[in-house]
């Protein structure tokens, strides 16, 4: 276990060697939001309540949707993610290193990766703060709330990264991973609520969704955090992204051990 | 005691046949036209403890791929392979635990990280005790002079400060069994015979039997007893250097200043002659003629001013070994 604590603090240290390039994602990240922020503006130009969301709830949804985005790696503003990453060793060899390692793999990328999560909430810290300032967004309404969001976002980030790695592990079976990368941020950014809440979808788009994984990575901590998910029903959602979760380590198993085998690494 | 068992290894690549140019890489998308490749075609052998074994062999002929397999990572297609009594596939980890890896063209090191970040997570992976831990550090320090780059990070070393780097990152556990894959890749001549050096005394210290793939055969006649080599796959020999020296170098070239350039030289025994000026190399096999026998033939009928003979060197008989295929007639 050891090891791995090891293998994370020195993935933390990794990302600080490159702190000086932050202070330009900084402005990005915040002109990006200006963004978000006019574009609700302008749809909520008529009406001050939209299927019972108040802009400012939406505000907050849309702003703290982005900076999770940037904490759970999966698109977003910080943008470092494993199935890209593991593509490119694939693709020059450079994960034969990796797996020469005695450590589990699954584990060893998790540790990966866990470093870098600790480096973003970091970052996000501030970004936040700011945003609270500049853009009004609200805090939970109680401790109790903000507790229940951090367990939910845990969750949210435990799945991205299960989900991640079997995308990561196609690199295995064709070398390249980028359709297949693309194509499942595309499905997240769509049907998760990253970007519009589900509860703007039909009714029964809404409830197959629900359902979904896609939906306990943004949709749940997101909606547990504006109040709109509230005290048994959060317990409920979080049950939820803990099924995900406990089916798709599974699954993730499973696939490595498959994929394993399949790894060609010519040369070198 | 033998520490690596294999027999009748085979790897079979399964990769697509790709058409040339624009038009067929077109092509290529709708056409599942398969080339097997075998990296490894039937290689048996055993090494010993302590041994230093050479594993040689033109670019692709299978070398690398041998060595993923002893370590575990890729799957052979068949054929048996026993690390320390472990099947590398399936005890990967505990494989993993008692050797050490370095391929040259790749590291292991954190590259932002100054070097000393890479040794601290290593101790942990293998869980070598403090005590061996610092004492691998000082000895490392004294042996390749780690200490002078040691707390710069690793995107900052010279290639050889980082082959340095990571040699001493594969030996931190004390490992039983060591795989170089071209750890002189790139390196000048001073790095080299440092690490040829360092290689020595860990062997000799330690009994690690070291399994060394290399292009430079320097490193080969400083560290090894045993040379393997391996072509298409396929180990076509597999003996001591002193051996090989015997069987095939044979060929000497005799060097010749005459007095005054002869319009035509015609020497019974010679295999190749080359004139230049007053300048003749004469090839010849040393198992049918001698070198006086030549010598004096020569003296004989032309104005000898100086000589000298030349041996071939290994280099050169390896170089023979790969492109005329000598081995495969006396193998089969």
């Amino acid at each position: 276990m050891r090891a791995y604590l090891e293998i994370c603090k020195k993935s933390f240290q990794e990302r600080m060697a490159y702190r000086g390039e932050l202070l330009i994602r900084f402005v990005g990240i915040f002109m990006s939001f200006y963004l978000l922020y006019m574009f609700w503006k302008a749809l909520y130009a008529n009406s001050t309540d939209v299927q019972g969301i108040s802009f400012h709830s939406m505000i907050t949804y849309t702003i703290m949707s982005a900076i999770m985005g940037g904490i759970i790696n999966i698109f977003g503003i910080l943008n470092v993610y494993l199935a890209y990453w593991m593509s490119s060793r694939v693709r020059t060899g450079e994960i034969v290193m990796d797996m020469m390692k005695p450590t589990d793999f699954q584990l060893y990328l998790f540790s990966h990766s866990f470093g870098r999560l600790l480096f973003n909430v970091i970052v996000s810290v501030p970004i936040f703060i700011l945003a609270v300032f500049i853009f009004k967004i609200y805090l939970p309404d109680s401790l109790g709330v903000l507790a229940l969001f951090v367990v939910s976002l845990s969750m949210s980030y435990l799945l991205t990264f299960l989900i991640d790695f079997m995308v990561s592990l196609v690199s295995f079976w064709t070398t390249q991973n980028q359709g297949v990368g693309g194509f499942t941020r595309l499905i997240i950014a769509l049907l998760s609520g990253a970007f519009i809440p589900l509860w703007f979808f039909p009714e029964w788009a809404r409830n197959v969704l629900s359902y979904f994984p896609f939906a306990s990575i943004y949709h749940v901590p997101l909606s547990i955090y504006i109040g709109k998910i509230k005290s048994i029903e959060g317990f409920r959602a979080i049950s939820l992204q803990l099924i995900w979760i406990g089916a798709l380590y599974a699954g993730s198993r499973l696939l490595w051990l498959k994929s394993r085998r399949k790894l060609m690494t010519h040369g070198g | 005691m033998q520490v690596i068992k294999i027999e009748d290894l085979y790897k079979t690549f399964k990769t697509y046949k790709r058409k040339k140019g624009f038009i067929g890489s077109i092509q290529t998308l709708f056409t599942k036209e398969y080339i097997t490749v075998n990296a490894v075609d039937g290689v048996s052998f055993g090494i010993d403890q302590g041994e230093i074994v050479g594993y040689v062999g033109p670019n692709g002929a299978g070398k690398s791929t041998t060595i993923k397999m002893l370590t575990g990572i890729l799957y052979p297609t068949s054929g048996v392979i026993e690390v320390c009594g472990l099947v590398p596939t399936k005890d990967r980890k505990r494989n993993l635990m008692h050797i050490g890896v370095v391929f040259g063209q790749r590291t292991q090191l954190w590259w932002d990280l100054p070097l000393i970040e890479s040794f601290e997570l290593l101790k942990h992976i293998y869980r070598v005790p403090e005590k061996i831990y610092r004492d691998n550090i000082a000895l490392f320090a004294e042996l390749l002079d780690i200490d002078e780059f040691i707390h710069t990070p690793v995107r900052l070393l010279s290639l050889g400060q980082r082959m340095r780097g990571d040699i001493a990152a594969s030996l931190l556990h004390n490992p039983d069994i060591l795989y170089l894959d071209e750890p002189t890749i790139g390196l000048d001549v001073v790095v080299k015979e440092r690490i040829r050096q360092f290689i020595k005394d860990i062997n000799i210290e330690r009994k690690t039997t070291v399994i060394l793939t290399t292009h430079d055969l320097l490193d080969i006649e400083a560290l090894c007893n045993r040379i393997m080599i391996i072509d298409h796959g396929k180990v076509i020999y597999d003996g001591s250097i002193d051996e090989i020296r015997r069987r095939f170098g044979t060929e000497s070239t005799l060097l010749i200043d005459f007095k005054e350039p002869p319009d035509e030289l015609e020497v019974d025994g010679a295999l190749e002659i080359q004139l230049e000026g007053i300048r003749a190399s004469i090839k010849f096999d040393r198992k049918r003629f001698t070198a006086s026998d030549l010598i004096s033939e020569i003296a004989g009928k032309y104005p000898v001013l100086d000589l000298t003979i030349e041996d071939i060197s290994l280099d050169g008989i390896i170089r023979d070994v790969y492109e005329e295929g000598k081995l495969d007639e006396s193998i089969s």
